[in-house]
């Protein structure tokens, strides 16, 4: 590998160690307090109680296997893609919030600062973390795309 | 591995791609779910599954007026909306460090006082997850959210001749 190819590595990899610890760390707050969580969910009154208690338990496991996941090459591609799918869905529901101008605080990192100041720059840090997945995600592609062109097919169970 | 992906240097289809993400997406989704099935029946927080259980009850301006036992107010609006006005006697929680603030009200709080919390508007959430967190931070059963918020008291207060 040539040392341009080093250097892109090396940013994937700072770019997935960032993406992968936020998600963690704001998937562990929450799945210590579900029950904080789900009145926060509730918050911002888009979805029925039993929904809202269900996502409340799944949602910071989720983000904590994405953000695991993100570190093992045969789940990065799926990791890479549903957290980019979650950064969207939280985008949307933090935009909602703000454009209804309800007084709550976005719940992404446990309890926080409620208001549409609050709304507009956790919206503006889920929209970041959607390009950065998104970035990952198209090289990571990119990446994939180019095992074919350079070597012969990989020996089974063997991943990049 | 991936079939489309041959010696002769043609690029792995988009579609391969797409099905490999899917595939390893399906396999996160469901790791997640066990942690969260265990969560859902033994997490010593998990949430209730109706409404009524995860909420802190809401109460009327009207009923809180006839109420024989102290009431305590709590603001858990802004700083800068509490300094603007608030009920009075109320407490803001928002005004100085979150450690003061508890402090205070664990200070002013005695047995056999109820406390009402309030925010801005029947929009703002602030008043229920404040009164959650004193529920289960202080232990405090009593704990009630003004219908309404500040607006309602705010909207009670002019009507009165």
């Amino acid at each position: 590998m040539d040392r341009g190819a080093n250097a892109e590595t090396m940013m994937a990899l700072v770019g997935r160690a960032i993406l992968g610890a936020v998600f963690v760390y704001a998937g562990a707050l929450k799945a210590l307090d579900p029950a904080a969580f789900a009145a926060a969910v509730d918050g911002y009154r888009l979805l029925p109680s039993p929904v809202v208690a269900a996502l409340a338990l799944y949602l910071p496991w989720l983000e904590i296997a994405c953000g695991l996941g993100l570190f093992w090459p045969p789940t990065r591609l799926g990791a890479l893609s549903l957290l980019f799918a979650l950064c969207l869905v939280f985008a949307v529901a933090i935009a909602s919030a703000w454009i209804r101008d309800l007084d709550i605080s976005c719940g992404c990192f446990g309890a926080g600062a409620t208001g549409a100041a609050a709304l507009r720059r956790s919206l503006l840090r889920a929209i970041a973390l959607a390009f950065l997945s998104a970035g990952l995600l198209w090289r990571e592609q990119v990446a994939r795309a180019g095992e074919g062109t350079r070597f012969p097919p990989p020996a089974p169970g063997e991943d990049s | 591995m991936n079939t489309s992906a041959n010696a002769g240097g043609e690029v792995i289809g988009a579609k391969a791609v797409f099905v490999r993400a899917a595939r390893q997406a399906g396999l996160i989704l469901l790791i997640a779910l066990i942690p969260a099935a265990i969560a859902a029946v033994f997490h010593p927080r998990r949430p209730g599954w109706s409404r009524e259980q995860a909420m802190i009850p809401e109460v009327e301006w009207t009923v809180v007026r006839q109420w024989r036992e102290p009431v305590l107010w709590v603001d858990a609006r802004s700083a800068a909306a509490y300094a603007r006005g608030h009920v009075p006697g109320a407490l803001s929680l928002l005004s100085g460090p979150g450690d003061e603030a508890m402090a205070a009200l664990v200070a002013a709080w005695h047995p056999g006082t109820m406390l009402v919390v309030y925010c801005d508007s029947p929009r703002c959430d602030a008043a229920q997850s404040a009164a959650g967190r004193l529920r289960r931070e202080l232990g405090i059963e009593e704990v009630y959210v003004l219908k309404g918020g500040w607006s309602a008291w705010i909207g009670a207060q002019t009507q009165k001749p």
